[in-house]
């Protein structure tokens, strides 16, 4: 195993894009902002995984890849639902449930 | 699901529960089963684990069935079939030894949870699947990420490098230490969120205020 990829800037550009993600996540107050900061999380631990194409075999990465499909299919049809039951997609008014 | 009729249908969770229970029993009390590929393996604890899910589910099913007559008038046919799915799913979780599968049956469990929480369809059952499809899914993210640290904390000393446990446990006094400690801290943090440890917990009143009989749920840190 050659040490080739310690050259690239893979690990910082993936770092400051799941940065990115998280200040997208936590500072936005629409639904979809929320739902496009947690992509931009993904795409980052994705670069991250461009230096372990070798070592993940295939059937695991097209597992991720159904998984994160799904699962922003699910988010958008509950974001859809929001703004059916809320008329707005801002999230601060889901504050019905309180610890 | 072909089956048209709303009040047979709920009868199907506990005779999978039981079938799965059945096959479950068959399963351990053969330890020299064992699957062709090296990913999936039933460790002791494993075996502990997946005995006590399918009890519970085989026990739960019954109270599913009651609880979907009383609430009659709705189709129960996601309701149902996300279940059973999530059944399967969590066997995959328990059975599989490869740091990158487990992730995705994960992953898999907290998406057919949705609709289970999501069954009312009041705003406030909205409300508590949003929280808990967003605060899981990004700390289930972060497990991802913690797992391709752990890949590449051997990628980085020049080992071939795996997430396969046998190997992990075999290569983990030369991996690289810095990588390793960060990946501790990402897994941690991200699989418990899923489990609801204690900072990381926010989701789990909301979600089981709106979906009671669901909370059997557990996630077999190994």
């Amino acid at each position: 195993m050659t040490k080739a990829h310690l050259g690239l800037l893979l690990v910082p550009a993936s770092l400051s894009t799941v940065l990115v993600g998280f200040i997208m996540l936590t500072t936005r107050h629409k639904a979809i902002s929320q739902v496009v900061g947690y992509l931009i999380l993904e795409n980052g631990i994705f670069i991250f995984g461009m230096l372990l194409v070798e070592a993940m075999p295939l059937m695991v990465e097209l597992g991720v890849l159904l998984d994160l499909f799904v699962g922003i299919f699910v988010i958008t049809i509950i974001v859809n639902h929001i703004n059916e039951a809320f008329s707005s997609l801002d999230t601060r008014k889901l504050s019905a449930l309180k610890e | 699901m072909a089956l048209p009729w709303n009040r047979v249908r709920p009868w199907l969770i506990p005779f999978t529960g039981l079938a799965h229970l059945v096959l479950t029993v068959w399963t351990l009390r053969k330890p020299e089963l064992q699957a062709p590929v090296g990913w999936l393996v039933l460790d002791p604890p494993g075996r502990l684990i997946l005995f006590v899910i399918s009890l519970m589910f085989f026990l739960c099913g019954f109270y599913t069935v009651g609880y979907l007559r009383y609430r009659g008038a709705w189709s129960n046919r996601t309701f149902t079939s996300c279940l059973l799915a999530f059944l399967g799913v969590m066997t995959l979780v328990v059975w599989s030894h490869h740091l990158g599968l487990m992730w995705v049956a994960i992953e898999a469990t907290s998406l057919l949870t949705a609709p289970l929480i999501y069954f009312n369809r009041t705003p406030r059952s909205i409300e508590a699947t949003w929280k808990y499809l967003l605060i899981c899914s990004v700390g289930i993210a972060l497990a991802l990420l913690g797992s391709f640290f752990l890949a590449y904390a051997s990628l980085h000393e020049g080992l071939e490098s795996s997430l396969l446990f046998e190997d992990l446990l075999h290569l983990a006094p030369r991996l690289s230490k810095p990588w390793l400690h960060t990946a501790f801290v990402l897994l941690l943090v991200g699989y418990g969120t899923k489990m609801g440890l204690a900072p990381m917990h926010t989701w789990k009143p909301d979600a089981y205020g709106e979906a009671r009989a669901w909370s059997e749920r557990c996630s077999p840190e190994v």
